[in-house]
């Protein structure tokens, strides 16, 4: 037993807790902290942008705070989505105010939260733009667990207690390899600055919530553009076996509600990628998913900006960041040939 | 619950714990049962409900075999075709529907058959082989029949070995479980580090390897002979890094707990002489499950050449079928049949030849007789990984026609793979000649040693994507 103690004492101890520390000191996703979204805020509410933000901060603590400042306010165009709706900002749509609350890998369970958070903060609004991509809505195989970080808000919709949870997400986070490895990788962050350009060289979080890229993944060779479409699939396409009928359900509870609240529902159904679209389209999730919306749409009178890749909206290569992310000129391409015609 | 997941974990250390807490064995057993039953649940809850019907399905024709002497017989084909008909069902009907279907379309008929949505049960490969083994080792009267359903119920369900291997053998792991095993901290030690091992293997090499291996065959067409050769060449220790790791994992968690698990893998890529001698080091399991109950039985008591030489054949046929319902498999496992055939076939010859020219321990020769193995795995594997058998074919072609254009800048621009290669070629190499002494005499502080650079090694260098062990689709 002494040898045992002692191998474990001499191995574990001293890696896990070296581990630990830089994943709590470096922190690169601010999970421990929240240092940057404090500076973004406080940019944002002095109608300013920020740029130089770090990759990884805690996007969805940075919206709460952003709809908190913007309490009683109210917007033409409410966006709810992820990343592939980031860019949408003020002056895509004409004449028209927009608070963007796209949040990283953001899923149905998010949009939800978030629209009780809107509530909360009388947030008002005419339109919502809802990230209508399938696999973020109905994959029941895809355990995200990001969403509960505002677990109580996801329930409030429901008006239910949040289940009694024991959260070990921080303490995973702690002793977490992978978020070891981009400590390490940390590069030396630049001081965020703020400025009234809505793109800089570095990543640029603007006062309506949107977001443009830094320069070095805007400007990428399409080679590795192609390549990354080519070899990498998000999470959420994995398993995406079967359509949730319990996240349908939701999805319906959401849409009711807010038609109840006097707005009404834009689905934004972006293209992706060419090459990774031909990877995806026979996920049998996807087409199911595909179809529901567009019924979902036809039998609500839900008008669908995009039609993925089936639209004729001439999307090519060169309109992708990456496997799923399309471009600002082509986000706006998109909005402007469904909205400002 | 992968392996490779914080949920492991927390859920094994626990389950060591309080294992080794219990005093009663009974008990131990009970609770060992449980934890597998909560292990494969975690993965879908309702195909848990598959595991006990070929626990009791096998358990029952045990004991008829046992009791029932005229009807033996009966039983054991009872068995045998409820279980492969379970494993029929959810992993190959949809598959064959789909051939039918193609074969009487090029016939001119036509016919539709409905397309089953069902998600292949993780594991249901090895946990039926393993139970069907079981069936006819009672049925050869190489054991007896166990009476307690919950002992067979664990030797069938064992978290360890449940998912993905070795598919243990009734003869070694039943009778474990009536062992009373205490703690043992050497033992302990020896576990945990080839625990580490396994990942290791998975999260260093499988799970960098794969990138590039997939990076080239999941867009085969257009890629120079060069790229292809070397990715098929990475996917070679990708599928050892992923299939030895989980084994390793496997036995070391076993070991910890005190039960003895056989190897599975032994060095097969760097050191075999003959894809002869590769069957003998990997996935020893189920090469020899596949042999006993397989190639012994049609063989005979035959002493044709030739009648061996289609046995072997049809051996590796069959098996191709185990690991999926794709052609690849089959033909994969049918260019190893094929060679295999050849080994049968030039083996008196080579063997006169060594003896002549005295080569039988010349390292030249030994090395030469490795790298040509290595080549001649490496060929029959490119089907195991492409995507369907036209890609495989033009690999090949392009391997055969096209293989300099390209080589030299992707080895340059994988040298790190490289580098990873000759660090398990190093380790392996250190085991495979007994270059280890040194452990032995300084057990303790060379442990510690191995199990930091081990550590260290997959905190800064593992893949934590959460990438699946590759034998889950088996």
């Amino acid at each position: 037993m002494k040898k045992f103690l002692l191998y474990i004492a001499c191995v574990f101890i001293p890696v896990l807790t070296g581990v630990a520390i830089t994943n709590y000191v470096v922190d690169p996703g601010e999970v421990y902290s929240s240092q940057s979204v404090d500076k973004i805020i406080n940019g944002n509410s002095k109608n300013l942008n920020v740029t130089n933000v770090p990759d990884n901060i805690s996007d969805r603590e940075y919206k709460k705070r952003l709809c908190e400042l913007y309490r009683g306010k109210s917007f033409d165009y409410l966006v709810l989505g992820h990343s592939r709706s980031l860019s949408i900002s003020t002056g895509m749509i004409p004449n028209s105010s927009i608070l963007n609350l796209w949040v990283t890998n953001g899923t149905l369970e998010d949009y939800v939260a978030f629209y009780e958070i809107c509530k909360e903060n009388n947030i008002s609004y005419k339109h919502v733009l809802l990230c209508a991509d399938p696999p973020s809505l109905f994959n029941a195989n895809y355990d995200n667990k990001k969403w509960m970080t505002f677990s109580d808000y996801y329930y409030k919709f429901f008006d239910k207690e949040k289940p009694f949870n024991i959260d070990f997400s921080l303490f995973e986070n702690l002793f977490s390899f992978s978020y070891f490895q981009v400590a390490l990788k940390d590069e030396e962050k630049k001081e965020m600055t703020y400025v009234t350009d809505p793109i800089n060289d570095g990543n640029t979080y603007r006062n309506d919530g949107s977001r443009s890229y830094k320069k070095e993944w805007r400007d990428k060779p399409q080679k590795e553009t192609d390549k990354l479409a080519q070899t990498e699939k998000p999470p959420m396409f994995s398993d995406f076996n079967d359509l949730s009928e319990k996240r349908m359900k939701i999805f319906d509870s959401l849409i009711n509600a807010i038609y109840k609240n006097g707005a009404d529902v834009l689905f934004f159904c972006p293209p992706y990628h060419p090459i990774f679209y031909e990877r995806i389209k026979n996920i049998k999730g996807m087409q199911d998913g595909i179809k529901y919306i567009e019924k979902y749409s036809n039998d609500n009178h839900i008008r669908m900006i995009g039609h993925f890749n089936e639209g004729n909206e001439g999307f090519t290569n060169f309109d992708f960041y990456d496997q799923v992310h399309p471009r600002r000129e082509a986000v706006e391409k998109l909005l402007n040939l469904y909205l400002n015609k | 619950m992968l392996f490779n997941s914080f949920g492991f974990l927390i859920f094994f250390p626990l389950v060591v714990i309080i294992y080794f807490s219990i005093r009663s064995n009974k008990w131990r057993n009970l609770f060992l049962l449980a934890a597998s039953y909560y292990f494969y649940m975690c993965w879908k809850p309702i195909y848990v409900l598959l595991l006990l019907t070929s626990t009791a399905v096998t358990y029952l024709a045990a004991l008829g075999i046992e009791k029932h002497k005229n009807k033996k017989k009966s039983f054991l084909v009872a068995s045998l075709i409820i279980n492969l008909a379970i494993l029929f069902f959810f992993k190959y009907f949809n598959w064959a529907a789909e051939n039918v279907v193609s074969l009487l379309s090029a016939l001119g008929l036509r016919m539709s058959v409905p397309e089953l949505d069902v998600l292949l049960p993780v594991g249901i490969s090895f946990y039926i082989f393993q139970a069907l083994g079981y069936s006819i080792d009672v049925y050869r009267g190489t054991i007896k029949a166990e009476r307690n359903f919950f002992i067979y119920a664990l030797f069938v369900s064992f978290f360890p070995q449940l998912v993905a291997g070795p598919i243990e053998r009734s003869t070694n792991l039943l009778r474990q479980f009536y062992e009373k095993h205490h703690f043992d901290g050497e033992r302990a030690i020896k576990g945990i580090q080839l625990m580490l091992w396994g990942f290791f293997l998975k999260l260093v090499i499988a799970d960098n390897f794969a990138y590039y291996t997939d990076l080239i065959y999941n867009n085969i067409e257009g890629q120079s002979g060069g790229k292809i050769f070397i990715a098929s060449v990475f996917f070679c220790f990708q599928l050892y890094g992923d299939f030895a790791g989980y084994s390793y994992i496997a036995i070391g968690a076993a070991k910890i707990m005190g039960f003895k698990l056989m190897d599975n893998f032994v060095r097969p890529y760097f050191f075999s002489t003959s894809v002869q001698d590769f069957w003998k080091r990997n996935h020893i399991s189920l090469t020899t499950w596949f042999m006993d109950y397989v190639y012994y039985p049609m063989v005979g008591s035959s002493i044709n050449l030739y009648w061996w030489c289609f046995c072997i054949f049809f051996t590796f046929f069959l098996s191709g079928f185990w690991h999926g319902a794709n052609w690849t498999y089959v033909a994969s496992f049918s260019i190893f049949g094929f060679f295999l055939v050849v080994c049968i076939l030039k083996d008196k010859r080579q063997r006169k030849f060594e003896k002549k020219h005295h080569l039988k321990k010349k390292e030249w020769w030994l090395w030469l007789n490795r790298i040509i193995t290595f080549f001649l795995v490496m060929l029959a594997l490119v089907f195991f990984r492409a995507n369907n058998l036209a890609d495989g074919v033009y690999a090949i072609q392009k391997i055969f026609t096209n293989l300099p254009e390209g080589l030299t800048n992707v080895i340059i621009q994988q040298k790190f793979k490289f580098v990873l290669l000759g660090v398990l070629f190093t380790i392996e190499y250190l085991i495979e000649y007994k270059k280890t002494s040194f452990v032995e005499r300084h057990f303790l502080s060379s442990y510690i040693l191995m199990g930091i650079t081990l550590l260290l090694t997959i905190v800064f260098l593992g893949e934590f994507k959460g990438n699946q062990f590759i034998y889950f689709q088996f």
